[in-house]
């Protein structure tokens, strides 16, 4: 049974059957071969998304989709540039800094290249810019979109695993994010050092920094709102998330005034089907994962780690490189659905901090959309800045090594994630 | 060349997603208000939109699938270009079986849970998992129209509004 899953699962995969499909046709053939009741099918598959929490992944998809469609990137990229923008490969540095912002609104990494990434591509190439290296750091630093809250891939983490606190993992992911934003920061800095990309020679007076900031402002209030919001315990993820919509509607409306309301059908249009392409890999994952805990394997698994006495730090190492050699192949949503159910407590017996292992799993399967030879994220960038993916990969590594290198401080130092939520409470 | 029938389905589709989105947001927004201003908050608005994010999955898989924006993996199709047409006539006949498989599934289980209710609204819980089957039979509706040119070509909708790039996450 267990075979026909995994089997089936790889083999529909490999063949291009879409992922939600590939795990709902491998989930129904090990049930038909391992004789178990096929209304269990549907029954998970519901279960899996009528979950009142899942609501959080349309609304901050919308707002995502309200905040791009318009002057929100080019006012938070004028905010950014006037920080950074002089140093040595200012551009770049702009580019990094305008992605975090940009991620404490959006809660997915694709969200942060088609939005400001796409024009930050665009400006760099103007700028002089090798285009396949501003297209490697742009999808190099849109990994941010999950780790700085909000975030799908943590919703549905906690849906994984529902020991965790989703409100504690958001604010565990903070920290990280900054963390990876200056790591892509110094790789930008020696490359530029090394290709001579120079900063932009315009000079700011007070007046325009006063400037920048006011029309930066409301802006900037969204990631305020949401994780000050969610993290006071003023409101749930969910409620955040809603009230970010009608935020985002209102200030793209009458403070920005570069949202018609003849725009909404599309805005609406494209959120709703993201929403269903997501939720269905969600659901079908739901099956998939009850079929694995039906075979305990989990279980057994967890047993022969335990009883091998492993370190904690040994695990850690096992399972980077175990999600890093799946994340090139899955994507993260799955992998979440189908492996935090077995990893999540394994760690949790060994006594890894739940927060710190989360947003290891989060940082590591998101990287896969960024590893060669295929990633979600590769894909975007290399469109944005017409450069074939090939050429890319070469741009990449400096940014990939050093963003293992972050993924090794993650594990060495459990402080990095939780001292944060420790803080507000949360372990 | 979409036909008739064809266009009006998808305009007819892609509305159905937009008010169910819309609706959910509109709701859930009110509650939150309500709460903030009364403390109160009604009951069945959490009940009601959980069930209308489920309709939405199942009504927006299938346009999904038009702008062949479902993730998957096509290394395999552009290593072998010549094989690929095979390879994509297969997986027709594998998603076909399976969306046959989940509208006779997914109509048992509605039929087989009809009897419960809802615990707010007291409506038949059928009515939510209805969503399944006709998401499904939906789906396979989809799948037959973009068959031809999916199949020889590998060709999808395209559509401003509905870019298939930005839609995997």
């Amino acid at each position: 049974m267990i075979a026909t899953l995994f089997v089936g699962c790889i083999i529909l995969l490999a063949i291009g059957v879409p992922v939600a499909f590939a795990l709902g046709g491998a989930t129904l053939a090990a049930i038909v071969v391992g004789g178990l009741p096929a209304i269990a099918l549907p029954k998970y598959l519901f279960s899996g998304i009528d979950v009142f929490a899942l609501m959080a992944v349309p609304f901050f998809i919308l707002t995502a989709e309200l905040m791009t469609g318009g002057a929100l990137s080019e006012v938070l990229l004028r905010f950014a540039s006037q920080f950074v923008g002089r140093f040595r490969g200012g551009l770049g540095h702009t580019n990094i800094l305008t992605i975090t912002f940009f991620s404490g609104i959006s809660g997915s990494a694709l969200a942060d290249a088609a939005g400001p990434g796409a024009i930050m591509i665009r400006m760099m190439r103007k700028d002089g810019y090798l285009p396949e290296y501003a297209a490697a750091l742009t999808a190099a630093v849109s990994i941010l979109g999950p780790i700085i809250p909000p975030s799908i891939t943590m919703i549905i983490y906690a849906l994984a695993y529902p020991d965790i606190n989703l409100v504690g993992l958001m604010i565990a992911g903070v920290v990280p994010g900054i963390v990876i934003a200056i790591a892509m920061a110094i790789i930008n800095h020696v490359i530029s050092t090394r290709r001579n990309y120079r900063g932009l020679d315009e000079r700011l007076a007070l007046r325009d920094y006063l400037r920048n900031t006011w029309r930066a402002l409301p802006a900037l209030v969204l990631p305020v709102l949401i994780l000050g919001g969610i993290a006071s315990g003023a409101f749930t993820p969910t409620e955040a998330s809603v009230v970010a919509v009608f935020y985002a509607l209102a200030a793209g409306r009458w403070i920005y005034r570069s949202l018609e309301w003849r725009m909404l059908p599309s805005i609406l249009s494209r959120s709703a089907l993201m929403t269903a392409s997501v939720l269905i890999i969600v659901a079908m994952s739901a099956a998939f994962a009850w079929v694995l805990t039906v075979s305990r394997i989990p279980q057994q698994l967890t047993e022969m780690i335990v009883a091998a006495n492993l370190s904690p730090l040994a695990f850690l190492f096992a399972v980077n490189v175990l999600l890093l050699v799946f994340g090139i192949f899955i994507e993260p949503l799955p992998g979440v659905v189908v492996l935090v159910p077995i990893l999540a407590p394994i760690a949790h017996a060994l006594g890894i901090n739940d927060l710190q292992f989360g947003i290891i799993v989060i940082v590591n399967l998101t990287m896969g959309m960024i590893t060669p030879p295929v990633g979600g994220l590769l894909f975007v960038t290399s469109v944005v800045a017409r450069v074939p993916l090939t050429r890319m990969v070469s741009e990449l590594w400096p940014f990939l090594w050093a963003q293992i290198a972050v993924l090794a401080l993650l594990s060495l130092v459990p402080a990095i994630s939780t001292l944060l939520p420790h803080l507000f409470g949360y372990r | 060349m979409l036909t008739t029938f064809d266009r009006a389905l998808l305009k007819l589709n892609r509305w159905v997603v937009i008010a169910i989105l819309a609706s959910m947001a509109l709701m859930v927004f009110a509650n939150v208000a309500l709460r903030f201003l009364t403390d109160h908050s009604i009951l069945w608005v959490e009940e009601v939109s959980r069930y209308l994010m489920i309709w939405l999955t199942f009504l927006g898989a299938g346009i999904v699938l038009r702008y062949g924006a479902h993730i998957g993996i096509d290394t395999l199709q552009e290593r072998v270009p010549r094989a690929a047409p095979a390879i994509r006539a297969a997986i027709f006949v594998l998603l076909l079986g399976f969306f046959a498989a989940m509208v006779w599934l997914g109509i048992r289980y509605a039929v087989l849970t009809w009897g419960q209710t809802t615990p707010v609204m007291g409506i038949p819980i059928g009515v939510v998992y209805l969503a399944m089957p006709v998401g499904f039979a939906l789906m396979i509706v989809h799948l037959l129209l973009m068959a031809a040119p999916y199949v020889r070509h590998k060709r999808f909708l395209s559509d401003p509004e509905f870019d298939a790039d930005a839609v995997q996450l």
